[in-house]
């Protein structure tokens, strides 16, 4: 199979190591290797250095064949979604990603429309950080996905268009400027409808530890704190994974800390109550995302789930 | 799936029977079959259909989905081998051209000698095949830019128009209108007194033998279930049975004109050429008011040769932009 050999390529890339692409992809070392070099051959030169040690890098040569890879990857990913959506007459399946959030964009709400209408799709879900879920959309890994974006990073300020790129395109569904409190129920203040931060100064403050982006997230938290940050008023800051939800709900439903959210706040959160935060302006966007050039029936139709969801969340835009 | 599996799907997708695209690109049938038979039971799905009539194909609903991605698939492999060959400085300064065989003069031959002259440090390479072949190649990214004939309005220009709009309909490429004519010139030999005549009408050229550019007419129906064979009478709503029509192989420019001059036929052309041919000339048809094109298009890539070529061809349009005579 000529055209699997590209993917390999992108495996030892993604996994920085022929040994980790391998462990990874259930294949042996020598037949990563041996695709590698199959590519190598096709294209004359070598994608990447070999080195002693465990990493690799891409020669100047490989960081230009990427994209192409990249694509070939991608559209012969496509091809198999939409073989495998028609040979199963159920409707075939879907891949959605989205990032580990306490909170929700509208993700499980759009999907659980959808599946609803559509009982015979078969949904599946991957829960990995914004730069994977973009990685993999465009390698074709999966099929869509929902984004959550804090601060500056909204669409058309820049910073997205570059992350997104040119070949996908998105559609809004969540807009919100202010900011909820996630707090025990057992906390004096649980029953006010309404805070303010400083009221929760000795409280630590509860933040997803997203590994690949931490310049964005310390961009969020300077977002939130921006007046603590000038007045010099410390604040105590936990980062947790989000993807284990049971442990940040128990974490702040304990008294341990509050957590802060700019995405809509979960209602299945056991002894969390969610309160707004009074003059809190942080701006913050869910999209959704889909590639460009192909979408597979599938898509297609969340995506009419999708639009009406906005519409009726956002009104016309 | 391997590439040459995916490039025998897109032959047979272009020429919608076995026996045709076998025919034209020297490969067995059997080969031919047996790769798109691979490809059909990797994915486990029918690309293609049997048609009842002449041996033709026509596509599933699930090739209609697919071949558009496989084309992809070829045409970004074709420009990673490009590029790949431009950053180990391969063939940088060679530029593939595709020229549809066709004696319309389009204007390829001497743009292509003016660039020539201007940049001998340049390679250029001529394919010369059917304009159905051209498209697919440029599409594919086996050809660099190719110059090509679409007619507008008309039964066969339809069909052009799509092909066209296919390969090179998206920004990946760039397109260059090169020439434009609302008339339709009759080739007639000197003996025939019609020659003298300024212009003809088809009337007058009743019982007369037309040549056709063999390359151009298919019989297979170009999706409106239209035939492209007779499409030239019936846009000029005149009945196709009153006229005889031989379908010629037009490599061989002079051999037509020999035709031409013994008076075997006559040949109808968008684009006459600058200089009569000797032992007959070009007599204008009257009421034929469809517009023809001319373009030069052209796959966007950052390679170096390519790019000054379509600068080059721009230039050139810029002095004289086309217009209808």
């Amino acid at each position: 199979m000529e055209i699997e050999n590209y993917e390999a390529v992108l495996y030892v890339c993604h996994y920085n190591g022929w040994t980790s692409a391998a462990e990874q992809t259930n294949q042996s070392p020598s037949t990563i290797s041996k695709r590698v070099s199959w590519v190598e051959r096709e294209l004359g030169a070598p994608v990447f250095f070999r080195h002693k040690g465990s990493g690799v890098t891409l020669t100047p040569f490989g960081v230009q064949m990427l994209p192409y890879i990249r694509k070939i990857v991608a559209l012969h990913s496509h091809v198999h979604t939409y073989a495998n959506g028609a040979r199963n007459e159920n409707g075939g399946e879907l891949t959605v990603g989205y990032s580990p959030l306490i909170g929700t964009v509208g993700e499980a709400e759009i999907l659980s429309r959808f599946k609803f209408d559509n009982p015979t799709v078969q949904v599946n879900q991957v829960i990995r950080h914004r730069k994977d879920l973009l990685i993999m959309l465009q390698e074709g890994k999966i099929d869509c996905a929902f984004l959550f974006m804090v601060g500056s990073d909204q669409p058309k300020s820049g910073l997205l268009d570059v992350l997104l790129g040119s070949n996908i395109c998105y559609v809004p569904v969540m807009r919100r400027n202010d900011v909820s409190l996630g707090v025990s129920e057992n906390h004096p203040l649980a029953r006010n409808s309404c805070v303010r931060i400083s009221e929760f100064y000795n409280e630590t403050f509860v933040f997803s530890d997203i590994p690949s982006h931490e310049d964005i997230n310390r961009g969020a938290l300077r977002y939130f704190f921006s007046n603590e940050i000038k007045q010099d008023i410390p604040v105590k800051i936990a980062l947790m994974d989000f993807i284990n939800k049971s442990m940040v709900g128990s974490f702040v439903a304990g008294g341990h800390g509050v957590l802060p959210t700019s995405c809509i706040p979960p209602d299945d959160l056991a002894g969390v109550r969610f309160l707004r935060i009074e003059g809190a302006d942080v701006p913050s966007c869910g999209v959704f995302i889909y590639p460009k050039h192909y979408s597979s029936p599938a898509v297609k139709t969340l995506l009419q789930y999708v639009r009406a969801y906005s519409e009726e969340r956002m009104g016309r835009l | 799936m391997n590439w040459c599996e995916l490039e025998a799907v897109s032959l047979i997708e272009r020429y919608r029977s076995y026996n045709d695209a076998a025919k034209d690109n020297n490969i067995s049938v059997s080969a031919l079959s047996k790769r798109v038979a691979n490809v059909e039971a990797a994915l486990d799905l029918k690309l293609f259909q049997r048609e009842r009539t002449k041996n033709s194909v026509s596509l599933t609903t699930h090739g209609q989905e697919l071949i558009p991605l496989f084309r992809q698939m070829i045409s970004t492999h074709s420009s990673m081998l490009r590029r790949a060959e431009d950053h180990l400085n391969i063939s940088s300064g060679t530029i593939a051209a595709g020229v549809a065989i066709t004696l319309d003069d389009l204007g390829s031959g001497e743009l292509m000698s003016r660039f020539f002259a201007l940049h001998p440090e340049f390679h250029i390479i001529t394919v010369l095949k059917s304009q159905r072949e051209i498209l697919r190649l440029l599409s594919e990214g086996k050809l660099d830019c190719a110059f090509i004939i679409v007619a507008e309005d008309t039964l066969s220009g339809r069909y052009w128009e799509r092909l066209f709009a296919e390969a090179c309909g998206d920004e990946h490429y760039e397109v260059v209108e090169l020439k434009r004519s609302r008339d339709m010139w009759i080739g007639l030999s000197s003996k025939d007194a019609l020659s003298r005549r300024s212009s003809v009408t088809l009337e007058d050229l009743r019982y007369h033998t037309f040549i056709f550019n063999r390359t151009f007419i298919f019989d297979h129906s170009n999706g409106d279930g239209l035939m492209l064979k007779d499409s030239f009478f019936t846009d000029m709503g005149v009945n196709s049975k009153d006229y005889d029509v031989i379908y010629e192989d037009f490599m061989c420019r002079s051999y037509i004109y020999h035709l031409l001059a013994n008076g075997a036929g006559v040949l109808p052309q968008a684009f006459r050429p600058a200089q009569d041919f000797p032992g007959g000339r070009f007599v204008r048809l009257e009421g034929w008011s469809k517009p023809h094109k001319v373009f030069f298009a052209a796959r966007k890539y950052e390679s170096g040769a390519l790019n000054v070529f379509t600068q080059f061809i721009r230039g050139s349009m810029d002095d004289a932009p086309p217009e209808y005579s």
